[in-house]
């Protein structure tokens, strides 16, 4: 579904997806021995409403995660 | 009751034995003998420990650290001094004492990393005299769970932390620390002495770890009635990594988080891939039970929360009745910085996440319920804002 109003574009995820960032992003963080390691940080949103500084080409659809 | 006879030498002695105890010189009745015996305090009160022991002085690293060291705060604390300390760290790390009853009185010391770390204080400590208002200001994780303490205001003097935002730094390996709440459980509000950790608008002074100003600030913090005026850092360079990861998460009972602005003006500042994720149980609690909250106080329909939404101390489980709500968002928005200038060079984005059902039962409204005037606020300011 796409709506236009202002300057804002609102993208919504088909049933069963989210968006994620196309490009990966990843943190650091120190496992449970004290190594740091790289963990991929995720958006998993529902609805985009993007602005004039961004662009749906910054975002994927993937399938909705399960919740744990 | 019959009579004895008893030697005159034994009687002596035992005078003799309860007045070394008691410091007494008089001579004391037989009759009187089990009084004076029962006055005798046990332990010795600390008379057998030398003065120096109640002095806290100079290097204090890992002083109290552990509860094994609760007994000597609970039974003498009120007999301790301190002065010119030089070394906090790690001071009453794990300690379990509820209270430490002596001012800590400091003079520059060279570290408070982790001073009350995991420990079980409940009246806020105190520390005063003079820190060191350099890049070496290490404070990392001094207040880190410390789940008891419901006030922090005491903690410092505000004229302890006014010289923080002329503090120059010329690398980003080599910064001052500013303080976190995470896992401050109890904690009801920001206190005032932490506003002093801002910057002059054309400092170079930021945060010890360029890439974790905010990581897991107030993570936690259960109690937290609100979050606002939260200064906008910014590194000597542009920021580009996130530095929000579970900024935010399990703020209970916060119906608002803000950032500082100029007036009302939003803060102009060059981040990006900022992620502001206020969906991991903002505003409400994540089970329907939580340990010290008053089950009584618990939102769980539209009855309770007419009866109950005026009372500070009001809680729920689930979303739809969070403290957090459209009301919330709008503030949000309106508060948050400014990077659309930046981005328009540099390129990248900036995102802020919602639930979009929090709030969905309140006054306030769900947050889905955003119009796209309220948003494109965000989106004009360089903020992609995202319903989970």
């Amino acid at each position: 579904m796409k709506a236009i109003n202002f300057v804002i574009v609102r993208y919504d995820a088909d049933e069963g997806r989210v968006f994620d960032w196309k490009e990966p992003r990843y943190r650091e963080e120190l496992d449970e021995l004290g190594k740091e390691i790289k963990v991929q940080e995720h958006l998993y949103a529902k609805t985009l409403f993007i602005g004039p500084t961004d662009s749906i080409d910054n975002y994927i659809e993937v399938e909705e995660p399960k919740e744990v | 009751m019959s009579k004895v006879f008893i030697e005159e030498t034994t009687l002596t002695a035992i005078g003799d034995a309860i007045r070394e105890k008691t410091g007494k010189t008089d001579l004391i009745d037989p009759a009187n003998m089990g009084t004076e015996i029962a006055s005798i305090e046990t332990g010795g009160g600390g008379s057998e420990l030398p003065e120096e022991a109640f002095i806290l002085t100079g290097e204090c690293a890992y002083k109290f650290y552990g509860p094994s060291w609760k007994w000597y705060i609970d039974y003498f604390g009120n007999k301790v001094t301190t002065e010119g300390i030089t070394n906090l760290a790690y001071a009453f790390k794990n300690n379990t004492a509820k209270e430490i009853p002596f001012t800590l009185y400091v003079n520059k010391p060279s570290s408070l990393v982790e001073a009350f770390y995991n420990c079980g204080v409940a009246k806020c400590p105190k520390i005063r005299g003079t820190l060191k208002m350099d890049t070496s200001l290490n404070l990392v994780d001094i207040l880190t769970n410390c789940y008891y303490l419901s006030d922090l205001e005491d903690l410092f003097e505000s004229s302890m932390l006014e010289g923080y935002s002329n503090i120059k730094v010329t690398s980003a390996s080599s910064a001052p620390d500013v303080v976190t709440f995470t896992g401050c459980h109890s904690l009801r509000n920001i206190p005032s002495w932490w506003y002093n950790f801002k910057l002059r608008p054309d400092s170079t002074a930021f945060p010890r770890y360029s890439t974790s100003l905010y990581y897991k600030m107030f993570t936690s913090c259960k109690a937290l009635t609100k979050a606002t005026d939260i200064p906008v850092w910014s590194c000597q360079a542009a920021q580009t990594s996130n530095m929000f990861t579970n900024a935010f998460d399990s703020l209970y009972s916060s119906n608002a988080i803000t950032f500082e602005t100029n007036d009302g003006q939003s803060i102009e500042t060059q981040w990006k891939a900022q992620v502001i994720d206020l969906t991991k149980y903002v505003g409400h609690v994540n089970s329907t039970s939580i340990s010290g909250w008053d089950l009584t106080k618990r939102v769980t329909d539209d009855t309770s929360y007419q009866a109950l939404k005026n009372d500070p101390d009001w809680w729920s489980s689930t979303n739809t009745y969070s403290k957090y709500d459209h009301d919330s968002a709008v503030e949000t928005i309106n508060s948050l910085p400014d990077t659309s200038a930046y981005l328009a060079t540099a390129g990248g984005t900036n995102t802020i996440k919602f639930d979009k059902y929090s709030g969905y039962n309140t006054d306030g409204g769900s947050i889905d319920t955003l119009t796209a005037e309220e948003i494109a606020v965000a989106a004009a300011k360089g903020w992609t804002v995202t319903f989970g």
